[in-house]
């Protein structure tokens, strides 16, 4: 028995979807590994600024509020409204959910609501956003909404989408906000642009004075304002839903130009975003440094094997691409649906390394037989070092984010700091913790 | 309002209570969920998952499942999973998407158990309630699937959701050769009860007087209304510690099973937040989780008495 995988030329040889499909094809159980670390639906939901939440649903679906909400510090703008058998049948919770609304914003201390419904009411074709339109308009405070259900996770519009654009359902196109067209929207991040970044200074020459991210809101205000600025660029797909519905409602044009670790990629994303700017974007300088870091990195490190986890800030296929490109071998990717993004990456990497193994961090074969992976001298993201703890393993500092090549330099600094100051699994599970 | 809470995040559901009473009885456990509801035992129900051989998994129900009823492809999905191990059981453990949709788990178990020849069955969890319903009915339903192996006394309940602390309950329980059934919590009585009209066994319910209890009971120097907030097992013991030093007035107040048969007329079953904060306001010590502390009454002193049903594990 060995943990069973797929090859990249075996994908490449696949017809490309438009939607999400499991690597083996679906009809498994899911081991849902002590590794899965990052932002999910309560967290994301938290970035709203001066909002509480409320979930509505049984007590199982809150319950990943309970620690990590007082870790975060946000325990105080988390409310539960439990549900029970009877009140599901009768439908009756929903009668009490303005009444919770009502409460809530008695409490002085939030300017918006969050109301969040589970698999249970999305089963039931509850329409949550009318209710919360409804409860909006009879409370007197902006309401948004979501659903957070697992069970449309693999489709695109699974429950991260949904929070995003929970998020940006509240970005308002005020007038008198001239500012605004000084400004770009990043979506899709968790954190705002670490300070120093390239992007800052890449655009300035074209008149952006300002990246705003949602994370960087420090009021509700000012997160509506985001309405205002001149365009969006969409960092990750989870986030692309959301540029569709802004372009739709409030006219703001948007560009796709997800997180890449691929030199050539990021390059080529620079001449798009210089082309939708109608502008000149040179990054040849930037291109050089990181080109130069890269071989440096791979000279240091001459042998070691990198193999890549899912809970990275990124995509696999991409880092992979990327590692390879520099002649760092890496044995195996973990990837357990591949997304329609996917597909330029695997047919790239079809050129470079088709025998390249792709596992699933989530699949039975690879919890019951882990010592059949590949071997490994680093694995990057929690949950493929979950797999191998004898192996050098780099987290992935979610509340950061990173764009361009500086992402390069920031994945090459995470791993040559594990390397150097290695750190066991556990214990870099408490830092980064689980996925909320 | 009922069911609405201001201050206290939710408990350990009663999947999580299903899951923690089956983890070392060495079968295969399916949670028949969509994904979320796997990640609050593994993450914080249950400390034991980590690093552990396998043995529970997430059914990974998703919308088209649900919409079509794909029990077939449940079975399937179970049969391949239980060829990869050797398990003495198997049981599949409800949740909302399934409890909602009105999957027949039992049925789906006797499918497994006819395609697989291990013996499996269903608990009918719902994520409704807390982890000690949940307990309750995994229990039960083991009891019966395999209940010759009941002839003779055994410990119930020494799971990581019952304990206070981080007591160490395998150990604690290796010390002791029960004549009767012994339950650490409510949950397991029921079963007990089953058995004793089977096999003639007594029971009892009796947290063990553990080192982390006995230094806790040492708080209480001279307070005369004292609240204590855990599972009923757990306070039934603390008190019994305390009251070898002082005669104050104790109520075991708790949102969790709470069995009438281990009760003293002044002990209480919470419904709600607000039972609890009217209650405190009646102590002037109270022993619980520090995650209770914003329900409470600030006059009272608090006392940590560490509950992972609520805190996480």
């Amino acid at each position: 028995m060995s943990a069973e995988f797929r090859t990249i030329k075996q994908l490449a040889s696949e017809e490309r979807q438009n939607k999400s499909v499991s690597v083996f094809g679906g009809c498994w159980l899911h081991y849902n590994g002590p590794g899965s670390s990052g932002f999910g639906v309560k967290r994301t939901a938290m970035l709203l600024p001066e909002s509480a939440m409320l979930m509505v649903g049984p007590m199982g679906c809150s319950r990943s509020g309970t620690v990590v909400a007082e870790k975060y510090g946000f325990a105080h703008r988390m409310f539960y409204l439990n549900l029970d058998d009877r009140s599901i049948a009768l439908g009756s919770y929903l009668k009490k959910i303005p009444e919770a609304v009502q409460y809530i914003k008695e409490l002085g201390q939030f300017k918006a609501v969050l109301i969040c419904m589970t698999c249970l009411d999305a089963l039931l074709g509850t329409d949550l956003a009318g209710l919360g339109k409804k409860i909006s308009a009879q409370v007197g405070i902006p309401v948004t909404t979501t659903f957070m259900d697992p069970i449309v996770r693999d489709g695109n519009y699974g429950p991260m989408v949904q929070v995003r654009q929970a998020i940006t359902n509240c970005f308002e196109a005020w007038e008198n906000v001239p500012e605004g067209k000084d400004a770009i929207n990043l979506l899709g991040t968790f954190a705002p642009l670490e300070n120093g970044s390239e992007l800052f200074a890449l655009l300035a020459g074209t008149g952006i004075k300002e990246i705003k991210t949602v994370a960087g809101c420090s009021s509700f205000e000012e997160l509506q304002k985001m309405g205002c600025s001149r365009a969006n660029l969409i960092v990750h797909p989870q986030a692309a839903a959301c540029g569709a519905d802004l372009e739709k409602r409030l006219g703001m044009p948007y560009i796709k130009l997800f997180t890449s670790y691929v030199p050539d990629i990021i390059e080529e994303n620079y001449k798009k975003l210089s082309s939708f700017l109608e502008t000149q974007i040179c990054c040849r300088k930037e291109k050089q440094a990181t080109e130069k870091a890269l071989s440096e990195f791979a000279r240091k490190y001459r042998g070691k094997r990198i193999a890549v986890g899912e809970a990275v800030c990124g995509n696999p296929f991409d880092i992979a691409l990327m590692l390879l490109g520099a002649e760092i071998e890496v044995p195996f990717v973990f990837r357990d649906m591949i997304h329609p993004e996917d597909w330029d990456l695997i047919a790239a990497l079809n050129k470079v390394a088709p025998e390249l193994k792709v596992y699933s961090g989530v699949h039975p074969s690879t919890a019951a037989c882990p010592a059949t992976l590949p071997q490994a001298d680093l694995m990057l993201g929690l949950d493929a070092g979950y797999y191998n703890q004898s192996a050098v393993i780099a987290a992935w500092p979610f509340d950061r984010t990173f764009y361009g090549f500086d992402g390069i330099h920031a994945l090459l600094e995470i791993m040559d700091s594990a390397f150097l100051n290695p750190k066991g699994h556990r214990e870099q599970m408490q830092g980064t913790y689980l996925t909320v | 309002m009922k069911g609405f809470f201001r201050y206290l995040a939710p408990f350990a559901p009663d999947y999580s209570g299903a899951v923690s009473a089956l983890y070392a009885a060495g079968g295969l456990v399916v949670l028949c969920d969509p994904g979320g509801c796997s990640g609050n035992v593994a993450g914080y129900d249950e400390p034991r998952f980590y690093g552990d051989k396998v043995c529970f998994y997430s059914a990974a129900i998703r919308e088209m499942d649900t919409i079509f009823g794909r029990d077939d492809m449940l079975k399937r999905k179970i049969c391949a999973a239980a060829a990869l191990g050797k398990y003495k059981f198997i049981a599949l453990i409800g949740t909302p998407a399934v409890s909602v949709i009105g999957t027949d788990l039992a049925a789906s178990a006797k499918a497994v158990e006819q395609e697989t020849g291990i013996p499996s069955f269903s608990v009918n969890t719902s994520g409704m309630e807390n982890y000690s319903f949940g307990e309750a009915k995994a229990v039960m339903a083991y009891v019966k699937k395999f209940l010759p192996e009941f002839s003779s006394a055994a410990v119930f309940g020494a799971t990581p959701l019952n304990r206070a602390f981080d007591d160490d309950l395998a150990s604690l329980a290796s010390e002791r050769v029960p004549k009767e059934n012994v339950c650490y919590s409510a949950g397991a009585l029921a079963a007990c009860r089953f058995i004793k009209e089977k096999f003639g066994i007594p029971y009892r319910l009796s947290y063990p007087e553990s080192p982390s209890l006995v230094k806790a009971a040492e708080e209480a120097g001279r307070a005369k209304h004292i609240l204590i907030v855990h599972q009923q097992g757990v306070g039934n013991t603390l008190r019994n510690i305390i009251r070898r030093t002082s005669d104050a007035h104790i109520i075991v107040g708790s949102f969790f099973l709470q069995d009438a048969e281990f009760a003293e007329e002044q002990d209480l079953f919470f419904q709600g937040e607000d039972e609890l904060t009217t209650t405190s306001k009646e102590a002037d010590l109270i022993y619980a989780d520090p995650m209770y502390k914003r329900a409470l009454s600030p006059e009272a002193k608090l006392v940590p008495l560490v509950h992972c049903a609520l805190s996480g594990c």
